[in-house]
């Protein structure tokens, strides 16, 4: 048994057998020909781009129908690259001089692609994986070599690569794939949003993970704890598939839970909401019981397109989501990125408290426009609202108010439909808009409080740094008096208050946060059952004399202790829950 | 021959999408096309030529078409050029 390490991306336990998909690129030796042959090579050549534009045509047909066009897309110029007149001709010439197809035309496509290499755009950069791809694709056809294709992997596999090629991350089928885990790749590549999406276990970034298999073992693939074991020992293999029925068993009863309202002994209304970034993920939503979107994040739509999505496509993805969604609420986050991650090359010291979010989006105002349209326009088909992250001064709020005023012109003039009561509301994440939360109020109709990054800035812990990560921790009663304080105020103004970050998918967390009043909870799909069966087995005002004492306390570690027994004492049907503190996904 | 100035508006500049909806309007006509950019000249019925251009939004072009459809296609290959996209 061999046991690699890599990030968790996705789900959690899949045990298969290994499906090598290899892509690495094939290695060819210069091959020269009989000159007598020159005219057959020409044409075995002709004929294997044929049949690669019949294999790439099928594909583009077959990922239409199951992905859409948004996903078929992309084949288009790598069908294109088959008929290269450019590229042929160059490859014509090297069989002219007595080399065979494979060599020539590989030699062929690093010529003409080689200023490619340096490009100063990664965007360009970035086609070379296509051109890869379809190059690889051909000489396999010269070759005869059987191409390994995920159309392939029978039921039960393990997908292992150095990496998953564009044109084979769309055939993944949840079906048959129990599990991947490639070599390279992190949490915000393409394979990580579409694992994450069909809800299969995925562990990226392996380190020499072709090398340690063998080929036909069984895997297993962990990605809770990020771990692929390679020829897994019986008694691993049935552990792990204890933990699969029980979590198959809980997900089922969690699914019965998704049928209950969501209302507390004492009838208050809690809306459910969910965290998600792909339209593709609202069927799972639903399933766990979620009513709406309570965070749609906008920045994986730019990183898997790696340029800024254009309006009419941002406006397509957003009004499927809210027809989807209808009548549940569907909040668009506008685009949370920082400088950094937009301009390669551009470096901050510290990008947490640099140019990000908003403030590169009033630096960029035709993007923001653009976005703002989008949505917008999407609030036509549904009930959309629109959510600003990074908001720390009152002007920032007035300035896009400003914005939206002349985004809404804009679509008047076009004569484009929209909602003018759209909801427009701001994330509360830096300390000094919660403080500031009454003056914020009078600007938005809600509030939404992103506990990760009003912990971080509140305790200014950078809990990505291994070291200080322990003093990461959102039950820090200074966290909990903003809290407490935003929801104060916003109520006083009338106006709702959610909470989307991680604590709302904890047990503990959705109590506390409950007995601080709060409205609405938003969480990653798969901690929703947690939530609501704890809404429906308590009563908030029971919890709010509990919390006020909770935060009476001087440390996170004495809240978490105190909340944990008050609770545990007060709902011993719901104890279990809450003395685990973790995502409410792994309990 | 008929040759034209363009930039280019789209935001993602010459990218995958716009450099293919160009060779497939490049292909319809039966003149020879040619993209100049910083003095270098690549076969406009190219994709992969087009690409390594690596031509950005506001990238200065110069069109030039040789055959019986000259005209016709500098005019819809300029237009495709200065879309600013969807």
């Amino acid at each position: 048994m061999n046991i690699l390490r890599g990030i968790a991306v996705s789900g959690n336990v899949g045990i298969g057998k290994a499906f090598l998909l290899t892509s690495k690129p094939l290695e060819l030796r210069r091959v020269r020909i009989p000159e007598d042959n020159i005219e057959t090579e020409q044409k075995r050549l002709e004929a294997m781009l044929n049949l690669t534009r019949k294999e790439l045509k099928t594909l583009q047909a077959r990922i239409h129908k199951s992905l859409g066009s948004e996903f078929a897309d992309f084949l288009e110029v790598q069908i294109q690259i088959l008929s290269d007149p450019a590229l042929l001709k160059i490859c014509k010439r090297h069989i002219s001089d007595a080399y065979s197809a494979e060599y020539a035309y590989s030699k062929a496509v690093a010529e003409i692609a080689r200023p490619l290499l340096d490009a100063r755009h990664s965007l360009f950069k970035e086609r070379l994986a296509d051109i890869e791809d379809v190059t690889n694709r051909v000489l396999r056809n010269l070759l005869s070599l059987p191409s390994v294709s995920l159309i392939d992997a029978p039921a039960g596999s393990v997908v292992l690569a150095h990496s998953i090629p564009p044109s084979e991350i769309v055939l993944l089928d949840p079906k048959r794939v129990c599990g991947v885990a490639t070599e390279i790749g992190g949490r915000t590549s393409h394979i990580a949003i579409i694992a994450k999406a069909l809800e299969i276990p995925a562990v990226l970034g392996v380190e020499r993970l072709l090398e340690k298999l063998k080929g036909d073992e069984r895997v297993i693939v962990d990605g809770q704890r990020g771990q692929v074991l390679l020829a897994p020992t019986e008694r691993r293999i049935s552990r792990y598939e204890d933990e699969i029925k029980k979590y198959a068993a809980r997900r089922e009863s969690f699914f019965d839970e998704a049928k209950q309202a969501v209302i507390t002994l004492d009838e208050r209304k809690i809306d459910i909401s969910a965290n998600i970034e792909l339209t593709s993920e609202i069927y799972s939503l639903k399933r766990y019981g979620a009513q709406g979107v309570g965070l749609f994040r906008t920045e994986y739509i730019f990183l898997t397109k790696r340029r800024f999505p254009t309006e009419e496509e941002q406006y397509r993805i957003y009004s499927e989501a809210a027809i989807q969604l209808k009548p549940h609420p569907l909040i668009i986050r506008t685009l949370d990125l920082g400088g950094d991650k937009v301009f390669p090359g551009y470096e901050e010291s510290n990008p947490f408290l640099g140019w990000r979010a908003v403030r590169f989006l009033f630096d960029n105002e035709d993007i923001f426009l653009d976005q703002m349209r989008a949505i917008m326009r999407a609030s036509a088909h549904g009930n959309v609202k629109i959510m600003f992250p990074m908001i720390s001064d009152v002007s920032e709020i007035k300035r896009v108010r400003l914005l939206l005023k002349r985004a809404q012109d804009q679509l008047t003039q076009r004569r484009q439909k929209f909602d003018p009561q759209m909801e427009v509301g701001i994330m509360i994440e830096i300390p000094s808009a919660a403080l500031m939360a009454d003056r914020f109020a009078e600007h938005v109709d809600f509030f939404s409080i992103g506990t990760n990054d009003l912990t971080q800035y509140t305790l200014a812990v950078d809990r990505g740094n291994e070291k200080i990560s322990r003093l990461f921790n959102h039950y820090h009663p200074a966290v909990l008096q903003l809290i407490r304080r935003v929801i104060g105020v916003a109520h006083k103004a009338h106006i709702w208050v959610g909470v989307c970050g991680e604590m709302a998918a904890e047990a503990l967390g959705v109590a506390l946060l409950l007995g601080l009043g709060v409205d609405e909870l938003s969480m990653t799909p798969c901690a929703v059952p947690v939530a609501r069966r704890i809404i429906r087995h308590v009563r908030v005002d029971t919890l709010r004399k509990i919390t006020g004492r909770a935060l009476e306390y001087s440390t996170p570690v004495e809240v978490i202790r105190y909340l944990r027994r008050e609770l545990s004492r007060k709902y011993p049907e719901l104890a279990v829950l809450f003395l685990e503190r973790k995502s409410a996904c792994s309990t | 021959m008929t040759s034209s100035e363009v930039i280019i508006k789209n935001k993602i500049g010459l990218h995958a999408r716009p450099a293919a909806q160009f060779v497939k309007i490049a292909e319809v006509f039966e003149s020879k096309i040619w993209i100049i950019k910083d003095g270098v000249k690549v076969n406009g019925k190219s994709i992969l030529s087009l690409l390594t251009l690596a031509a950005e939004q506001g990238s200065s072009l110069v069109l030039q078409a040789d055959g019986p459809d000259e005209n016709e296609a500098i005019q819809a290959l300029a237009k495709v050029l200065e879309e600013e996209g969807e």
